[in-house]
């Protein structure tokens, strides 16, 4: 009897390793395809002049003019320096202030968090000109401040120079590296850091000898993907650089696609130079990692601890509050004050004006805009999701040997420049055969599309720091009792990731709602969107009246996250009712 | 085990490049010689004595006012009868093409893009879609939409310096508007400015539709009235104007910073080969965004920006900035109209480009769009865009900016060598 009951468990679980095998595979196959073919293209594009050469005209000339230029290697080392100094700073404030909402007794942690992921909701373009009215040398808001209270001399402080790069470039990555930590913090059991108290150990020994290794995994994920988003980052060293004459990798690359003719093939040649630098990232960070385990999430209950931070709390309250009111409240403060009056952070008599608002609501395509706007951002955030949340259960809970390729498949979008990736979407959905006369160029369908692709290593990352946590015993429970793979999916795995879901949900729904760089280049006058709007101000001069629209864009993203937290909460006390 | 991870791995890479290679066949083939020599023989050779026929053409689109003289009256009434004719053959086509039409173009204000959108509905029956987008993306899209031959932008204005290379590239088709014949009227910059361009022989005619005049952008409290710069020479010898006084466009890369050279080499450059050092030495601060820059002005952390236009002091009036002119005149900044190949709107963009040359075309685009006029029967809405009061530097030809403009980016990397 018990060999008939080892032999069928065994059938059970070859026909289930076998489906589970051959969805992986088909799950490799799309992904795979929506990322590399892109990526094929972009290489084609870049070897014949962005397809605008002959036929069978393929050139290396640019490859080896590039990598013989020594320019080239000073750059990648300035780049790769500031990215380290950025992602140091940018990981250490981001967990510090998860841990401090996570775990601990923080005043209003509820406000803190809503504030911190709020910051993320700004669209980076006008918060750079915040900061550039706030603190450009002499004439700028805090220098004229400083003058009046101490005998400042000179320029005062300086945002165009290392030190603005460095404050601008960490500042704006923290909110969603807070974001992308905050489940994880949140996942910890009481029960591990009880056992390490009562077995002598002090608070601050449990921090750093429980419950920071449990973290390792999504702090390593956390410091790659800002590493990464910081070697690739242009917008603050081209607006803060430029006039210290800092050059960067991709300033390099922006002036390739910028003048005429565009040299694709150039900017393309040097974007090869991240992808290599994100995949031994990605491979460091496999090695880092091992096989070690860093799962809290078990079959034994879980309970959240949160450490009783004493008299301390109000200091702890008050520095995170400081953090608040410098990334978020007083750049904020200046766009919004700015934005009622005649020209942003110049002061003058009669000063304040309604005409920016007037303006930006007269606007004959706002409401198309909106509309375009939200429905590619809720289309785009549930389908990437789900996605991501398949293509992390694959990399993180399954021992399928795809599982590395699909890892490095999920990376690779935030490898390449998002303003030279958006060629590779151009260029591979308007050659793309389609048949029944089917036509995605032009369409949202093909911008939410494309955006799925360029924020798959967000989503993705976000379910597999979640889901690094979770136990195998839960789904190897269900699986014994005789659930099917999908089944147990379904029923153990997506409740507990829940969470973790909705927190990649808005990450990604923000994401497409402020993406600029992709859409551009795929967008048609019918999928007019938001942040395609901001940009046309922005160009018209007109700046208040693009800090009129980024505010609305602003808003948009802060209702899908209430909404969002509404369901959270229901989606919780559902699976805890069940 | 390895070797079937490989063989799948293998085999989404090799699926991906059969794919690739499917739509690269699909696309490759180079565009065909331009195919419009009929249409332009049927759009010039239209009987001037056919009346126009369609109601929805009124007599206020008429191009200009009559002209006095007896014999330039009967030029122009054959010339009106002419483009009347034209114009209601193209309404008549464009009708049957869909009345659509979608305009690839840099950013406008939106003004312009509203009034223009009711204009052409109600004066033709065409509804335009406008897709602003930055001079690269323009580029980007209209060679791919060519070689995969799905042509989405049926018209592009763009800036002379990548239009004109998408042109040598037999990207734009060949169509003689009337409204650039006709008689009596003065222009600014001759729109059939590239007619006789022998790279562009067998290729499309691309008008000249718009013109942006081009100054510097003073603080108005920073620099005293002595000082007020009168010639491009001032910035490069003055010596008030040394220590990150002036701000350009980052000169490295095209742009306005890169035409301040070129001017300032080809103005002053006999007489003083070392001008270009000279104002090297000056310190000019370089931004990447003209919205910055010109706010740097505007608040008083520099004194001037070199190559700033009417569109971008306008919004930061009453601050102290204000847009004054050297005496060698204004950089103009030309746009030119261009019919894409391959459109499935060709009627409507024929219409379009008559519209942008014709008198209301530029009323419209000087009255809503802030741009100087480039028929001198239209009076420009502002000062700062008269182009007759302040003159205009000559026009760079094409030769010259497909040659020698570029040679000024690696002058400006030796000068401002990149560290």
């Amino acid at each position: 009897m018990s060999q008939l009951t080892t032999a069928i468990t065994g059938i059970r679980a070859r026909a289930s390793l076998s489906t589970g095998r051959v969805f992986v595979i088909l799950l490799l196959f799309l992904v795979g395809f929506l990322v590399l073919y892109p990526l094929v293209m972009l290489f084609f594009g870049s070897l014949n002049e962005g397809f605008t050469a002959s036929r069978g005209n393929l050139d290396f000339h640019a490859y080896i003019k590039i990598y013989t230029d020594a320019s080239t290697y000073t750059l990648l080392l300035r780049t790769l320096w500031l990215a380290i100094a950025r992602t140091a700073i940018a990981v250490i404030i981001a967990a510090f202030l998860a841990w401090v909402i996570t775990r601990t007794n923080v005043p209003f942690a509820g406000f803190l968090q809503a504030m911190i992921m709020f910051n993320w909701f700004m669209p980076m373009l006008p918060k750079i000109l915040a900061w550039i009215i706030l603190l450009q040398p002499k004439v700028g808001l805090v220098n004229q401040l400083l003058r009046t209270v101490l005998p400042v001399t000179g320029d005062g402080l300086n945002i165009y120079s290392y030190g603005g790069i460095i404050f601008v470039g960490s500042f704006v990555w923290i909110p969603i590296l807070f974001i992308f930590l905050v489940p994880a913090f949140k996942a910890i059991d009481a029960s591990l850091i009880e056992s390490s108290r009562s077995s002598g150990a002090s608070v601050w020994t449990t921090m750093w000898r429980v419950e920071l290794p449990l973290l390792a995994p999504a702090m390593l994920a956390a410091t790659a993907l800002a590493f990464l988003r910081m070697v690739e980052s242009f917008t603050p060293e081209a607006l803060l650089g430029l006039p210290a004459n800092i050059y960067v990798f991709t300033t390099k690359i922006y002036h390739s696609i910028s003048k005429a003719p565009t040299d694709y093939s150039s900017a393309t040649a040097l974007a090869v130079t991240l992808l290599i630098i994100t995949t031994a990232t990605l491979i460091i960070q496999w090695k880092l990692l091992g096989k070690k385990q860093f799962t809290t999430i078990t079959g034994r209950g879980f309970r959240a601890y949160r450490m009783d931070l004493g008299k301390w709390k109000w200091v702890v309250f008050a520095g995170v509050l400081l953090f608040i009111a410098i990334d978020l409240f007083v750049p904020m403060g200046v766009l919004i004050w700015g934005s009622f009056t005649k020209v942003a952070g110049v002061f003058m008599p009669d000063m304040y004006t309604f005409a920016h608002y007037k303006r930006a609501f007269s606007s004959a395509i706002l409401m198309k805009g909106l509309q375009n706007t939200i429905v590619m951002g809720l289309a785009m955030a549930s389908i990437g999701m789900i996605l991501s949340s398949l293509i992390a259960y694959v990399v993180v809970k399954t021992r399928f040997k795809e599982r590395r390729a699909l890892d490095l498949l999920a990376y690779i979008p935030w490898a390449i420049p998002a303003m030279i990736m958006a060629l590779g979407f151009l260029w591979a959905y308007i050659f793309l055969p389609l048949p029944f006369g089917i036509k995605l160029y032009g369409t949202l369908a093909l911008m939410t599309m494309a955006l799925i692709v360029k924020e798959l290593p967000l989503g993705s990352r976000t379910m597999a720091s979640t889901m690094v946590q979770l136990s195998n015993e839960l789904e190897e429970s269900s699986r014994v009792h005789g659930a099917t793979w999908a089944k147990t999916f379904r029923s153990i795995v997506l409740p507990l990731l829940g969470p973790g879901f909705l927190a990649g949900w808005i990450l990604l729904f923000a994401a497409a709602v402020k993406d600029l760089a992709t859409v551009i280049v795929l967008y048609s006058s019918p999928s007019t969107v938001i942040s395609t709007m901001i940009f046309g101000k922005w160009a018209e001069g007109q700046f208040e009246v693009a800090i009129v629209l980024g505010v609305i864009q602003a808003l948009l993203i802060a209702l899908a996250y209430f909404a969002m937290n509404l369901v959270s909460r229901k989606f919780t006390s559902s699976v805890q009712a069940g | 085990m390895k070797a079937k991870f490989k063989l799948q791995v293998s085999a989404v890479i090799l699926s991906i490049l059969a794919l690739t290679v499917a739509a690269c066949a699909k696309g490759t083939p180079a565009p065909s010689s331009p195919a419009a020599t009929t249409t332009t023989k049927a759009a010039t050779s239209s009987s001037p004595t056919t009346a126009p026929t369609s109601k929805t053409t009124p007599a206020t689109t008429a191009p200009s006012a009559k002209p006095s003289t007896t014999a330039a009256q009967t030029e122009w009434d054959k010339w009106k009868a002419s483009y009347d004719a034209e114009i209601a053959k193209l309404v008549d086509g464009a009708k049957k093409e869909g009345g659509k039409l979608t305009v690839y173009l840099p950013q406008e204000d939106q003004a312009y893009f509203d009034e223009t959108v009711k204009y052409m509905k109600k004066n033709y029956g065409v509804d335009v879609e406008f897709v602003a987008l930055r001079s690269s993306d323009v580029q980007a899209k209209v060679a791919a939409e060519q070689t995969a031959g799905k042509v989405i932008g049926d018209y592009v204005q763009g800036g002379s310096s990548y239009a004109r290379r998408l042109n040598e590239k037999g990207y734009f088709d060949h169509y003689l508007p009337p409204a650039a014949q006709e008689p009596g009227v003065k222009w600014l910059v001759d729109p059939l400015l590239d007619k006789n361009e022998a790279k562009f022989a067998g290729k499309g005619l691309t008008p000249v539709v718009a013109m942006s005049i081009l100054g510097v952008a003073v603080n108005t409290q920073l620099v005293p009235a002595e000082k007020m710069p009168k010639s491009y020479k001032d910035f490069a010898i003055d010596p008030f104007w040394k220590g990150k006084k002036i701000v350009i466009t980052d000169p490295r890369t095209d742009g306005q910073g890169q035409q301040t050279l070129y001017y300032l080499d080809k103005l002053f450059g006999r007489e003083d080969p070392q001008i270009l050092q000279k104002f090297a030495a000056q310190e000019p601060v370089f931004q990447q965004d003209n919205t910055i820059a010109s706010r740097g002005v505007a608040t008083g952390l520099y004194m001037a920006m070199i190559g700033s236009r009417l569109a971008w002091v306008q919004p930061l009036q009453p601050a102290p900035i204000k847009l004054i002119f050297m005496k060698e005149g204004g950089n103009s900044s030309i746009a030119l109209g261009c019919i894409v190949k391959g459109t499935t709107h060709p009627n409507a963009a024929k219409l379009f480009l008559n519209f942008q040359l014709s008198k209301d075309g530029q009323r419209l685009y000087t009255e809503f769009g802030g741009r100087t006029p480039i028929r001198a029967d239209v009076k420009p809405a502002a000062d700062e865009n008269n182009a007759s009061k302040w003159g205009v530097l000559p026009q760079r030809s094409y030769d010259d900016e497909s040659t020698v403009l570029p040679k000024y980016l690696d002058i400006a990397k030796q000068l401002w060598p990149i560290k």
